[in-house]
């Protein structure tokens, strides 16, 4: 495999190849099409998007009981809105976090077996 | 070392998956081709292991009835007939319970009908502790059929009441069902 990568990408040093790669993989994140194999990274934006949801629902209901609404149909809206909104969130997130947390929680969820082992280990190591 | 394997595991996977996608991603396509075909012999393999019990279908309701007989033979209620019937000119045609075997209630039919040639219709509906052969009750003859778990004494000496009133339980029941009956003739 080594032998193919061409010129202009051996020109780049390893920094630079690695923001390359999170360039490509955070243009193509939740695309199952085009999503690199050995990602999950969107597994973290659908964990991100479920929990901004609940936060947004939670935050943003009382405007329904302010107006006066309660029991209000519309207010299915609110919760489409907030499907659509926590996705647009959890990716912005995400692409805020920075290269290195982001390529750091990449290789835990690729190698899942020793991210398990270290919250298993660290978990009993904190209830003793 | 758990941290070991785990990492080597990944990277085993790894190498396979990228040296080798191609080749596996085509197996898998052909495995889904074939898996039309596969459902096929599957079920043929499955309807000739069935059939030395006649058919699939017929295994099939065995099964169901061979569970309902198991059942029914496990919770098989006791009958106890204190009193035969004497008076009124009954007279008890058939006790199930002294049969060597347990009868299925078409067996029982099979019985009183020719011990007491008329023609039955055994309804299926939840009429309390009653078959009869004529839609509305008859005074003549009876068949009581009991699936009572705790058992039943019965006193057939005073049947003045018809069994729908004596509070026995009787409830849908198949052709293959197994369960203590009594088979009682009334002359008229």
């Amino acid at each position: 495999m080594s032998n193919k990568i061409p010129k202009n990408l051996q020109s780049l040093s390893n920094r630079e190849l690695l923001a390359l790669e999170d360039k490509i993989l955070l243009k193509n994140e939740l695309c199952s099409e085009d999503r690199a194999f050995f990602t999950q990274s969107h597994l973290v934006i659908y964990f991100l998007a479920i929990l901004f949801f609940c936060l947004m629902q939670i935050l943003l209901s009382p405007i329904f009981t302010i107006l006066g609404l309660q029991n209000n149909p519309l207010a299915i809206f609110l919760y489409v809105g907030c499907l659509i909104g926590s996705v647009f969130v959890a990716s912005s997130l995400w692409a805020q976090l920075g290269l290195y947390p982001r390529y750091w929680i990449r290789t835990a969820l690729h190698y899942w077996p020793l991210t398990l082992t270290l919250a298993i280990y660290t978990s009993y190591l904190l209830r003793r | 070392m758990a941290m070991v394997i785990g990492w080597l595991s990944v990277e085993i996977h790894d190498y396979i998956w990228l040296n080798y996608y191609k080749q596996i991603k085509a197996i898998l396509n052909m495995l889904y081709f074939l898996l039309a075909f596969l459902c096929v012999v599957i079920a043929l393999i499955v309807y000739f292991q069935g059939s030395g019990e006649g058919s699939l279908i017929q295994a099939v309701q065995n099964w169901h009835q061979q569970v309902n007989q198991d059942l029914q033979k496990s919770s098989v209620a006791q009958l106890k007939v204190l009193g035969e019937p004497k008076g009124e000119n009954w007279s008890l045609v058939l006790n199930s319970q002294n049969q060597p075997e347990l009868l299925t209630a078409n067996q029982v039919r099979n019985i009183c009908q020719n011990r007491l040639g008329v023609g039955w219709r055994l309804p299926k509906t939840n009429e309390l502790g009653l078959l009869t052969p004529y839609p509305i009750l008859s005074s003549h003859t009876y068949i009581w059929a009991l699936n009572k778990r705790d058992g039943m004494n019965l006193n057939l000496t005073s049947l003045s009441q018809t069994p729908a009133q004596s509070g026995q339980t009787f409830v849908n029941y198949d052709s293959t069902d197994v369960f203590p009956t009594l088979c009682i003739q009334k002359s008229p």
